[in-house]
């Protein structure tokens, strides 16, 4: 229990503030995204005994997070946005306001909700990415192929950056 | 990585952090009520069985008919096979331990093939109701009009089978999104 709590603090630690940008990207919902991010470390805290060392303990929080998110997105899925593909992100209206100067408040926001429209899978490819792990780490978490990782973070990336541009030149 | 990567990066790295900080006690304490959590659900779930169980149990005490008390009795049967079909959930602990283990695609493919095996098949469920409710509900055939007995019938068949629809169209849903997995731009997990 003390060596289970000891590699909990360590990962909390470590990872809290990436698994807290994780459940805001998946839940819009303050209350439900605060209790998505207290069932992530209760999930993880549970898991720790189960950890052997046969993967690094990033793969293994990221896996047991995004595998509890993606449960709760598949709960809320009846209430929830459709799940789209990036290439039809684009004909979707965007959610926010446009501004002549947007602040980072509504940037913000914009980011979340693209991402929140993502296929679960393409979701947590998009958020390891932002989270600035490579290919072949994301892949592991995943268990796609690193080449598939490296395709669809070609594909988000561009679509991002398009709608992000568009946002800025104001023509949608 | 272009200005925009960089950008979007920052962006996301940037954003203003609060509710992160869960104490060692608040997840202790978080954990103890998921344990209680789900022993309350088992509880509450046995408990309904054992209430259905018992008002079978007693229709078959009072039911003058042969044919209705059987029916009771099977009832009863379709109840506890049920149950036991439903039975052998896996430990809250062991669970946790499967998700750091299981791939994220392998754990999103699995979720939807849950769904959609209970959607698949709602007979291996239905079907183990139909004899004991069908010789309740005609146990008394022969006191009847036979107009009511044909619309009990056919209304019985059409709840049956409007169960069915509605579970299959999702079951048909759920495989198109796993064979979009298998097949498609998905593929390519191991």
């Amino acid at each position: 229990m003390r060596e289970q709590d000891s590699l909990y603090a360590q990962v909390a630690d470590e990872f809290g503030a990436a698994l807290e940008r994780l459940a805001r990207a998946y839940e819009r919902n303050a209350d439900e995204r605060q209790a998505l991010l207290q069932e992530i470390h209760v999930a993880l805290w549970r898991s720790l005994p189960g950890f052997k060392g046969r993967c690094s303990i990033r793969t293994w929080v990221y896996r047991v997070a995004h595998n509890i998110a993606t449960s709760h997105a598949v709960r809320s899925r009846a209430r929830a946005p459709i799940f789209v593909a990036p290439e039809n992100l684009e004909a979707i209206p965007d959610p926010v306001r446009h501004e002549p100067q947007l602040d980072r408040r509504l940037a913000l926001d914009k980011l979340h909700e693209l991402i929140r429209q993502l296929h679960p899978i393409d979701r947590q490819v998009m958020l390891l990415y932002l989270e600035d792990l490579e290919a072949a780490a994301i892949a592991e978490i995943t268990g796609l192929s690193a080449g598939n990782v490296s395709t669809k973070i070609h594909r988000l990336k561009q679509v991002l950056t398009r709608r992000f541009h568009q946002r800025k030149t104001g023509h949608d | 990585m272009t200005e925009h990567d960089v950008e979007i990066r920052r962006l996301w790295h940037d954003q203003p952090g609060g509710d992160s900080g869960i104490s060692i006690e608040a997840v202790r304490r978080k954990s103890r009520q998921l344990e209680h959590k789900v022993r309350l659900q088992n509880v509450f779930t046995a408990a309904l069985f054992g209430v259905v169980i018992a008002v079978e149990a007693w229709q078959i005490w009072r039911q003058p008919e042969l044919l209705e008390r059987v029916g009771d009795l099977l009832t009863i049967a379709a109840f506890i096979a049920a149950a036991w079909q439903f039975r052998g959930a896996v430990g809250v602990d062991a669970m946790a331990a499967g998700l750091g283990r299981t791939a994220s695609v392998d754990f999103y493919r699995s979720q939807l093939a849950r769904r959609r095996d209970l959607d698949s098949h709602p007979w291996r469920y239905l079907v183990l109701f139909v004899p004991g409710v069908t010789l309740s509900l005609f146990g008394r055939v022969v006191d009847r009009p036979l107009a009511d007995n044909v619309a009990i019938a056919m209304l019985g068949v059409a709840l049956f089978l409007g169960v069915a629809w509605v579970h299959r169209r999702s079951a048909r849903r759920l495989q198109h999104e796993i064979d979009s997995f298998e097949g498609g731009f998905y593929g390519d997990s191991t």
